[in-house]
């Protein structure tokens, strides 16, 4: 505590002190009022000093209207004020109000709420897709039907959207344009602003998180079948640089590799496939994963032995999941291999 | 808006034009002289086609700040322009509240019956429609039983929204159905109000149905005198595709309420709206012009009476551009070129990509995109990466806008990979310059190519038509045609000979000289009494 | 929704008698109980001090000081009453909660300052006979008291109920300590007992406020802008707390009606304890008026106005609004059932618990129909509270206006008719007022879509 306002505190309670002396004359003349008054104005604004300097740092400001409060509140309530404003400070200081309780509240359960519904409605997926061939159903309910296919995921979809491009009616062809747009624009957009912010950034860490999202949506692209042909190509080989771009300055990351490995397998790419799928493992992707993977790349290389090995291996572990028929057909219906499990594993290269 | 002495443009302000009366009054929904595009170029067209004509201008848009400076310089034969925006809400209104007209408000209910319900026999309803628009339109003026205050504060008015929410709405959501029609409906008090101020015409010509048709409606009924209607898009069909793949609507049902292929209610309510609107104008109108057939015979589809409606296709300066013919090299320059702007409606990716089957084989081949960038330009900076990325930087060009007179002496084909068009200009500029037009099976470009009718037809074949978004359909056609110099002279004398029997400029003039002296020509009418008819409905 | 509704539901849910029972004892503490302790620790120290103190005259002078106190303190801050709680809820709806708290030192600060410049003037130039010991805590006991009420619905509009009840027990158990202690002193050891005992009511209330709200600076004028500033809500807070003291101070200064007593203060013995006793019976009526208006009905506002917004269907929102109506019937109706029932009560019990009370039987009638007239005030307190939530501040302003209006009228109308119709012309003021305001009631809570939706 300040010297200034142990001084201060010590001459405000000779002033009060003082003029509580003064009412004890029982004398009522108006040079005694005066005069109490004074000194009580003297040890009010005294008290006041000392109080602000009491004061938590938070409520120190504003200086002056705050010495104003103090110096009214201490005059018009003599004693009663400064002493009710001091311990109703340290009481507020000393038990601070523990507010982790402001963070939950109380809510209702929700009710369920019944609406009207028509009779016989319903969304039937098989009835949506019949619709949109049938060239001769009314414009009106094809119309409804696109909408309806409109949330459904692109993959399934695309095909659909693609076929009605080229529909005699003028209105279905511009609202497949306009869904397929949509959608494509939207992976597109991202592109185009990923990559702008390539430009920008030189930080390496940064680059390297930019080129795997820039890789991840053209992978999106694809997977979407939002792209055919020459784009499709452009796609695939802007996804591998992007990819190799992002694993140049960052090694360590396997799930790149398994997408470039996705990707070099359906390209038919079998080296680059190879060597993603051994920088896969060596990074920690687990070999079961890269099962049926390694599978492809050794049809793909025509060594249908080690296919038939990697298919027994899969068998062993219910993780890895893959039609029961071509099990069937690449075990030749046998179990293990001359009646042992293969332990000559290749691995992977 | 007063209509005080005429005002001169002034040098200060050429777009500031004020007359007391006008012949012809243009009602323009979002196209000249602030927007730029197809539409426009023609209403400029048309408007310096008739200089002896004094042509009003009215545009409505939607709110001011969608809309930058005019894009076109005002012809001298426009002596008056007024804008109107009916989304702008300049201050919120003074609530004042009241009870209603009950009496009112029940004949507007029967206006909405009517729309709900279209009768069988439509000459009849039509009849009835008019016949109860006219009665309650003076009531929409302001301090009337229908104004915007009783639509927005009356007793009746909550009623009667109360009501239709019950029997209708399908959405659970009240609030949005009571901002939704509050919205819908309030652009139809301020275009009451523009058409009780407007000046004096002699006769109305609207460029789309919509708020612009309503508009002319109100007009015709007001004044009785002749309504126009030239629609070079449907407006209904737009506003339909623009709704269904609209975000902005909201859909409240939750997953067990929802069933997708029920539309949301909000979507259908629009959709509905706009169509009432069209009906209303094409009742309204005295003549109905489509560009090209298919398009008339959807507008009698959607309820236009078909003894008024005509096709007057666009037309083109035939000798400004027959002169580009001598200007044209001897061998035919290996140049497509795609002139419009780039945006997704045009499909210029597809273009792109049809390049790069055509440039290996037929490697001194070029692509020109002839067209302004910046309405779409991640649209356009796609395209820009594609064509980097199939590695045609330097076969394919992007020039921005040109004009044509330079371009079409060096191209030797006009392409269209368009997903929509009406009647697009370009094919018969480039006909007329002598470039044959390769373009994708969209509007009325067969008709265009290959000729309508019988006549038609036998000038041959002036180009070649693919289907839409194929790149590999659209490569083989544009290379048959330019390696084949034989075909590709048949296809230039087709073209030339089609444009100048049925699309010149002229013949648009003189098709349109006619409706004018009709429309200018007929006495005023006064408008048509309240029929005098049993409400109830036997 | 924490707080007292959330409590009492609670309980309620037990579903038992006792439950039940439970339930409306703690509403009748919660919404009752500071008032009711500082008329009960008034009396307790005139009655325990009757033995002690010589002259007698002393403890009246002593009861009618406080009584001007709490009356004039009242009707000062009512000014700032409602018009600081609804800036404190606009804050919290905001999310600005450290605007609270400096606000709140702003209105401290300016009551304060006019209570204490007015009460200054009027202790100096009034009393020239009292001592200026006297005149001083009197001065003191008013400033304190302002800030007290300032606090206490401040606090109350914070619903933070339980620790305004125990905050006044405290306080006033050290004030009747206190006073009980000092009563040697004559007059000014009372009013020194009863200053303590307040200032430690008003720290103690202080600490909490300062404890639950935190803030980044300590006053600002916020408050007092045009914006923010809610100018109807001042003068309805002024014109209530004048309406029901101002039958009481015309008898007081009518010279048949009273007696001088201390200065220029004067009492009218007749008039004065037939009134405190009537506000002693309105708990249960008080109890009610918690359980239904604060936390049913507020329910029922609160999932209307969810409903309105969050986009449910119409008849969800008409379901909602059948059930404010539902709880506003039924929560007038019991008021005025259970006051009925306390009315009859007394009917028949008045003159015995008079008499055990040792007060003359004389005030029997006047005692019956000021019963009745506070029970009248508990069911205008429900109608009032329901046009607050539904933020009809023009029809409460008119409402207020026209009591204070018929209050003084037919008041004065009674005093010159006689002693048989003293009473009666507050019970008739309170009476219309509540007829009309119900009426107006019906009407606006018929209309409440249209008004929501239309008239926005």
């Amino acid at each position: 505590m300040p010297n200034k306002a142990v001084l201060a505190a010590l001459i405000g309670s000779a002033c009060e002190a003082a003029s509580l002396a003064l009412l004890y004359q029982h004398d009522s003349s108006a040079a005694v009022v005066g005069l109490y008054l004074l000194l009580h104005l003297a040890s009010s604004a005294l008290f006041a000093l000392t109080l602000a300097a009491l004061m938590p740092q938070r409520y120190r400001h504003p200086g002056t209207w705050l010495l104003c409060y103090l110096l009214v509140f201490n005059f018009f309530m003599p004693l009663a004020g400064p002493l009710c404003t001091a311990l109703a400070l340290a009481v507020a200081a000393l038990w601070p109000k523990d507010h982790a309780a402001d963070h939950f509240e109380t809510t209702d359960s929700p009710a369920f709420v019944t609406m009207r519904r028509r009779e016989g409605s319903g969304f039937r997926g098989n009835r949506v897709r019949a619709q949109l061939s049938n060239l001769s159903t009314p414009l009106d309910e094809r119309l409804n039907a696109l909408v309806a296919i409109q949330n459904t995921p692109t993959r399934s979809s695309g095909d659909s959207l693609r076929n009605l491009l080229a529909d005699p009616a003028d209105d279905m062809r511009l609202l497949a344009y306009g869904i397929l747009d949509a959608k494509e624009k939207r992976i597109t957009q991202r592109i185009v602003d990923m990559r702008a912010h390539l430009l920008s950034v030189s930080d390496p860490e940064t680059r390297a998180l930019l080129h795997q999202q820039v890789a991840e949506l053209y992978q999106e692209l694809i997977y979407q079948n939002l792209v055919q042909g020459d784009l499709l190509t452009y796609s695939c080989d802007q996804m591998r640089e992007h990819a190799r771009a992002s694993l140049a300055i960052d090694s360590d990351q396997p799930g790149l590799e398994f997408m470039l490995v996705r990707l070099e397998l359906t390209s038919g790419n079998t080296v680059a496939a190879a060597a993603a799928l051994q920088n896969a493992y060596e990074h920690g992707f687990s070999r079961t994963r890269l099962l049926p993977y390694l599978a492809e790349l050794s049809y793909l290389e025509r060594d249908f032995e080690q296919v038939r090995r990697l298919f027994i291996e899969m068998e062993f572990d219910p993780s890895v999941s893959s039609t029961p028929q071509l099990h069937r057909y690449w075990r030749h219906g046998r179990r293990n291999y001359a009646h042992r499990p293969d332990i000559a594993r290749r691995g992977p290269t | 808006m007063n209509q005080a002495s005429p005002l001169p443009p002034t040098a200060a302000d050429p777009y500031a034009r004020r007359a007391a009366d006008c012949d012809v009054m243009l009602l323009l929904e979002g196209t000249f002289p602030y927007v730029s595009g197809g539409v426009s170029s023609w209403v400029n067209q048309i408007i310096r086609g008739f200089p002896e004509i004094r042509f009003g201008l009215c545009f409505i848009g939607s709110r001011p700040q969608d809309y930058g400076s005019p894009k076109y310089a005002l012809p001298d034969n426009v002596v008056h322009l007024e804008t109107h925006y009916i989304h702008a809400h300049l201050a919120a209104p003074k609530v004042v509240r009241s009870g209603g007209d009950a009496r009112a408000f029940g004949r507007m209910h029967e206006l909405h019956d009517m729309f709900r319900h279209p009768g069988v026999d439509s000459a009849d309803q039509h009849h009835e429609l008019t016949a109860l628009l006219a009665e309650l339109t003076p009531l929409m003026n302001d301090g009337q039983a229908l104004d915007q205050e009783a639509f927005l504060f009356s007793k009746q008015a909550w009623d009667y929204l109360a009501q239709q929410y019950r029997t209708f709405c399908s959405d659970p959501s009240f609030v949005d159905y009571f901002w939704t029609v509050r919205i819908m409906h309030l652009p139809i008090w301020t275009l009451a109000r523009v058409a009780r101020n407007m000046i004096p015409a002699k006769c109305y010509h609207t460029i789309s149905t919509g708020y612009a048709g309503f508009l002319g409606s109100l007009l015709k009924m007001q004044t009785g005198r002749a309504l126009l209607l030239s629609e070079h898009g449907i407006y209904t069909k737009e506003r339909k595709i623009d709704l269904f793949q609209s975000e902005w609507i909201r859909d409240n049902r939750n997953v067990f309420e929802k069933d997708a292929s029920q539309i949301p209610y909000f979507r259908d309510l629009w959709i509905r709206f706009f169509e009432a609107l069209g009906s209303l104008c094409y009742q309204a109108s005295n003549h109905i012009v489509a560009l090209y057939e298919t398009n008339r015979l959807r507008q009698i589809n959607d309820g236009a009476p078909a003894e008024r409606t005509r096709n007057i296709p666009n037309g083109i300066d035939l000798p400004r551009l027959a002169r580009l013919r001598a200007q044209r090299p001897e061998k035919i320059p290996p140049v497509l070129c795609l002139l419009g702007r780039v945006v997704p409606i045009k499909d210029v990716k597809t273009f792109i990509r049809a390049m790069r089957t055509v440039v290996t084989q037929y490697p001194e081949a070029e692509a020109w995109i002839a067209g302004p960038e910046d309405e779409d330009r991640a649209y356009a900076a796609e395209c820009h990466a594609i064509a980097d990325g199939l590695g045609l930087t330097d076969k394919v060009k992007f020039l921005g806008f040109q004009r044509i007179d330079e371009l079409m002496p060096k191209i030797g084909l006009v392409v269209l990979s368009s997903i929509s068009e009406a009647l697009p200009l370009v094919l018969l500029e480039g006909f007329a310059a002598g470039v044959p037009g390769l373009a994708t099976d969209v509007g009325s470009c067969r008709q265009l190519i290959f000729g309508l009718s019988e006549e038609d037809q036998a000038l041959g074949a002036a180009g070649d038509v693919v289907g839409i978004a194929e790149p590999q359909a659209l490569a083989n056609a544009a290379l048959a045609l330019l390696t084949d110099p034989d075909r590709w002279h048949a296809a230039q004398a087709a073209g030339i000979a089609r444009v100048e029997r049925y699309y010149t400029q002229d013949m648009m003039f003189g098709a349109y000289r006619a409706l004018y002296q009709d429309a200018l020509g007929q006495q005023e009418r006064a408008p048509r009494p309240a029929a005098l008819r049993c409400p109830v409905k036997h | 929704m924490a707080g007292i509704g959330f409590e009492l539901r609670k309980i309620l849910k037990r579903d038992s008698l006792l439950s039940l029972m439970q339930a409306y004892s703690y509403a009748a503490l919660i919404s009752s109980g500071p008032w009711i302790m500082s008329i009960v620790g008034i009396l307790i120290i005139g009655l325990m001090s009757y033995a002690v103190i010589v002259p007698k005259q002393v403890i009246v002078q002593f009861q009618v000081s406080i009584t001007y106190v709490i009356s004039l303190s009242l009707v000062l801050t009512g000014i700032f009453q409602l018009a600081l709680t609804r800036f404190a809820a606009d804050r919290l709806f905001e999310k600005d909660q450290d605007a609270i708290l400096p606000n709140f030192h702003a209105v401290s600060f300016a009551v304060t300052a006019a209570g204490g410049m007015l009460g200054l003037v009027c202790a100096v130039l009034l009393f020239p006979e009292q001592s200026l010991l006297y005149r001083l805590l009197l001065l003191a006991c008013f400033v304190i008291m302002c800030n007290i009420w300032i606090a206490t619905i401040f606090l109350s509009g914070m619903k933070q109920y339980q620790a305004i009840f125990w905050i006044y027990a405290l306080g006033y158990t050290i004030t009747v300590l206190a006073a009980l202690v000092l009563r040697g002193w004559g007059l000014e050891g009372l009013m020194a007992g009863f200053a303590l005992g307040q200032a430690v009511l008003l720290m103690a209330m202080m600490a909490l406020i300062l404890r639950n709200f935190e803030s980044d600076r300590f006053i600002s004028f916020e408050f007092f802008r045009r914006e923010r500033l809610y100018p109807s809500l001042m003068a309805i807070g002024f014109l209530y707390n004048l309406a029901i003291w101002i039958d009481k101070a015309m008898f007081w200064f009518t010279p048949e009606t009273s007696q001088a007593i201390i200065g220029p203060l004067r009492a009218s013995v007749i008039y004065d304890l037939p009134v405190f006793l009537a506000y002693l019976a309105i708990i249960p009526g008080m109890a009610i008026f918690l359980l239904r208006m604060e936390t049913d009905f507020v329910e029922d506002y609160d999932a209307f106005y969810d409903a309105v917004r969050g986009g449910a269907s119409l008849e969800t929102i008409e379901k909602h609004r059948n059930g404010m109506v539902q709880t506003v019937r039924l929560g007038l109706s019991e008021i005025i059932k259970i006051q009925a029932i306390a009315t009859l009560l007394l009917i028949v019990t008045g003159e015995a618990i008079l008499h055990w009370l040792g007060i003359s039987p004389l005030y029997l009638p006047l005692l019956y129909i000021d019963v009745i007239a506070a029970s009248l005030q508990v069911v205008l307190l429900g109608i009032l509270n329901v046009f607050f939530y539904l933020d009809k501040r023009r029809i409460v302003l008119g409402l207020c206006t026209a009591f204070v209006v018929l209050n003084v009228a037919l008041t004065w109308l009674s005093i010159q008719l006689g002693p048989t119709f003293y009473g009666f012309g507050f019970a008739l003021a309170v009476l219309v007022v509540v007829l009309v305001g119900a009426l107006l009631l019906a009407r606006k809570l018929e209309l409440l879509e249209y008004e929501t939706f239309m008239l926005q």
